[in-house]
């Protein structure tokens, strides 16, 4: 495996780093966007970390800076941030076809990177693969209730109702008020999105998938307010796109892999996924 | 500002070079050392603006990324303070054939001036000068937030209660082996522990200490050497954290004491 830093698009101004794979490389290769704000190195080093795996199994892959992101300059159009995005990424995977010969592509997004990746690939017929973590999410009631109920059930509960019917109410209340924890953040809300109706994401996925797109999304404990079973994109979209989109729950997980066991975890995932569907 | 990967084939590091611009080209070079791991990606941003205030005020800046951090090559794991501290001398002789200039002064945050102070007071390489941006003082007192900040990390991202943060890290790792997704090996925990700004000496260079209260060792470190240029700053920002989603916060106010710092040199 080397590495070697690719500046390309207008004006050449975004940069990426190609992972190439010591022999010849696989027909399919890989393009990594970035996760929110963060370089391409990603959260944890989570970009570099699966590159560098992906490299070592043979594929050609780019990790790049959307425009004005890490170490990309600004773009000097108009257009707004999830065109740019859309744009640049699909600059990148002409820079990776240019300079390994790649005919095939897999994105891969976390957060907003997954946003503008499944923008990318509803626009670019290259995209073969979309691998997308904490994608757009749809509570249903079945999720809701059930997130209230895992509140409930979380350490701390069972001995409230010991100290008193009174406190454990409180706690109740409060769980209630913010059924992701204490804080109430949604790392995924934070990332301020544009997610599309439940109709149009259960139509564009069947699009997609019907033009051979295989699709794998894995939604973390971090988003368990509105996701939190492994039968739920099937209960939400219907047998025939579970089917067709692999969809997994990972409740053992945080938002950006923040445990070297969910890094590790996730690296062996994507790696078994490739080889299951691309060979 | 143009990427590119500086050092022998079989571990390169990776940098970041601005050119000076502006009407006056300043005689000494900037090398912004990083912080630690999660902290390095929460000034990635900041250290981008910083270097390309400084390039316009006509200084030549390299960033750059440890070897196992970043964009470099290696593996975190295999990361050692030893092998950082050589890094800096390696970025800083890149940066003075890259610029075509004789001296550089140092910027390092956090970790990062620590790493410097000790480069130099080590005699590994002499810049003209050091600005230590609330270095760290205490490696073993550092280890202990790592610890804190990734339990109250993981309450707050899982939602899970104490109880069982401390449940999943016993269960699942001995403690202190990771800290915000970077592994913590034994010989990283070692150097932590060892290391201690008071009991080195100054480095033989001018140096502004950039302090505030946050960092507790601090006034520590000026009761130990109060010879050294010292500024206490009116806010900081809360580095050893992982609101990743937050990592492009750049505050200003900051950026003008790095710069004021560096204002005088030729």
């Amino acid at each position: 495996m080397s590495e070697r830093i690719v500046q390309f698009g207008e004006r050449r101004r975004l940069a990426g780093t190609l992972s190439l794979p010591d022999g010849s490389a696989h027909a399919l290769g890989f393009v990594l966007l970035n996760a929110g704000v963060i370089s391409r190195v990603g959260p944890q080093r989570l970009n570099v970390q699966l590159a560098r795996a992906l490299a070592g199994a043979g594929h050609a892959v780019l990790r790049f800076d959307l425009s004005g992101l890490g170490e990309s300059a600004a773009a000097s159009g108009t257009a707004s941030f999830e065109q740019q995005a859309i744009a640049d990424t699909i600059a990148a995977m002409d820079v990776l076809a240019r300079e390994t010969g790649v005919t095939r592509c897999v994105l891969f997004g976390l957060c907003s990177g997954a946003d503008n990746a499944y923008a990318s690939a509803l626009v670019d017929e290259r995209v073969h693969g979309l691998i997308l973590l904490d994608p757009f999410a749809y509570a249903t009631v079945e999720s809701r209730l059930r997130a209230y109920g895992l509140r409930l059930l979380l350490p701390g509960a069972v001995g409230a109702l010991g100290r008193g019917f009174k406190a454990f109410a409180r706690r109740c209340v409060r769980r209630l008020q913010h059924p992701l924890g204490t804080s109430g953040v949604d790392p995924a809300a934070e990332c301020h999105r544009n997610t599309p109706s439940r109709q149009e994401f259960a139509r564009q996925l069947a699009g997609m998938t019907q033009r051979g797109v295989a699709v794998y999304l894995m939604y973390s404990g971090s988003v368990s307010s509105d996701y939190n079973s492994p039968h739920q994109f099937e209960r939400t979209f219907g047998r025939e796109l579970a089917r067709r989109v692999e969809a997994e729950f990972q409740p053992q997980v945080n938002h950006t892999r923040s445990e070297l066991a969910a890094q590790r975890d996730l690296i062996e995932r994507v790696l078994g996924w490739t080889k299951r569907k691309f060979g | 500002m143009s990427p590119f990967r500086f050092g022998p084939d079989s571990r390169q590091l990776h940098g970041v070079y601005f050119p000076p611009s502006g009407a006056s080209l300043r005689q000494t070079a900037i090398l912004l050392c990083a912080p630690f791991a999660h902290e390095a990606t929460r000034s990635h941003r900041l250290y981008r603006v910083l270097a390309e205030r400084l390039a316009r005020a006509g200084f030549a800046v390299l960033r750059f990324d440890y070897s196992g951090s970043g964009d470099s090559d290696g593996d975190f794991a295999e990361a050692t303070l030893t092998q950082w501290r050589a890094d800096i001398v390696r970025a800083h002789a890149e940066l003075l054939e890259r610029s075509g200039l004789r001296e550089a002064a140092w910027v390092g945050l956090r970790l990062g001036a620590t790493l410097a102070w000790e480069t130099i007071a080590l005699g590994l390489a002499r810049p003209v000068r050091l600005v230590a941006w609330e270095p760290l003082v205490d490696g073993a007192r550092y280890l202990d937030e790592l610890m804190a900040a990734h339990m109250v990390f993981l309450r707050l991202d899982f939602g899970l209660g104490w109880a069982a943060v401390r449940q999943r890290i016993a269960a699942t790792l001995p403690i202190n082996d990771q800290a915000f997704g970077f592994p913590l090996t034994p010989v990283l925990r070692a150097e932590f522990a060892a290391l201690d700004l008071i009991t080195q000496d100054a480095p033989k260079v001018p140096v502004t200490v950039l302090a505030s209260i946050v960092e507790p060792g601090l006034e520590t470190l000026q009761a130990r050497f109060p010879e050294l240029d010292w500024t206490w700053l009116q806010s900081s920002s809360p580095w050893n954290t992982d609101a990743a989603m937050n990592s492009s916060i750049v505050p200003g106010d900051l950026l003008d004491a790095v710069h004021a710092a560096l204002a005088e040199l030729r």
